[in-house]
């Protein structure tokens, strides 16, 4: 057992506040520049795609999440990349679906953890370049990653 | 330890399909998705066990790929739609960071 004087223990808990303002700010960091690694400078515009998602989840362990492109693939447009980030995870990023023009569609489901409430974000790249971006805010009363 | 492989449960909306007609996939194996953020009852970490890829391939050519990361829920569900277009065998495979493969083929007769 360790021996905690009155001005540690206050010291650790100053730590241990700095720590809970500044995750949320890292967290959102990490996002930022999983983002703009998939857009590859391109800003990322809010159409053309679907998040569904439930606003509040029952079971954090398993949230059911559909990303849909509105539109099948046409000609020499298609879908490359699905890229699915849960900022406040710790491990944003949830997944990344990779598709062939031969789908001739882009509509994929599964089920994920999240570990709090939080802005789910979805992200598509286009053939052409265009990205494509939907954010929907979850909320989540237990969460999902340590039980 | 590599977890028990099985048979993964799939499901085929229609497996003779018009052609353009969208056909729905849903696939499930059994899988822990162990996060290796969690610590057993003696405050070791568990360490982390996942599906890493899934691949969908057709005649040899990937027609769907998918990265999973820890977020994703145990027994990792997928669901996704393509549009038929010729009758073909459709090899789905599992790889998880253990090594465990799981692989399985599904016919689709384009009518």
């Amino acid at each position: 057992m360790m021996n905690l004087s009155r001005r540690d223990t206050l010291r650790l808990g100053g730590v241990a506040i700095a720590a809970l303002t500044i995750a949320p700010a890292r967290a959102r960091a990490e996002t930022e520049a999983l983002i703009k690694e998939f857009a590859g400078g391109k800003t990322p515009k809010n159409a053309g795609l679907t998040l569904d998602i439930p606003l509040a989840a029952e079971n954090a362990n398993a949230v059911p999440v559909t990303i849909r492109l509105d539109d099948r693939f046409s000609g020499a447009r298609s879908c490359e990349e699905f890229l699915l980030v849960a900022e406040r995870n710790p491990i944003p990023e949830a997944c990344r679906f990779k598709f062939s023009p031969a789908m001739g569609m882009a509509d994929v489901t599964t089920r994920i953890r999240l570990a709090e409430s939080q802005t789910v974000v979805a992200l598509a790249r286009m053939s052409d370049g265009e990205i494509l971006v939907r954010r929907v805010s979850v909320t989540v009363t237990v969460g999902g990653c340590n039980g | 330890m590599a977890a028990k492989s099985s048979k993964p449960r799939i499901w085929i909306s229609n497996r003779t399909p018009n052609s353009g007609a969208v056909v729905t996939v849903k696939a499930m194996v059994t899988h822990p998705m162990e996060t290796g953020l969690r610590k057993n009852a003696h405050s070791e970490v568990i360490p982390q066990n996942i599906v890493e890829t899934f691949e969908c391939t057709l005649a040899g050519e990937t027609l769907l790929s998918w990265q999973l990361h820890p977020a994703i829920s145990q027994n990792p569900y997928l669901e996704f739609k393509f549009v038929a277009r010729k009758s073909v065998d459709l090899t789905m495979r599992w790889v998880a960071d253990d090594g465990l493969r799981i692989e399985t083929t599904e016919t689709i007769t384009v009518t």
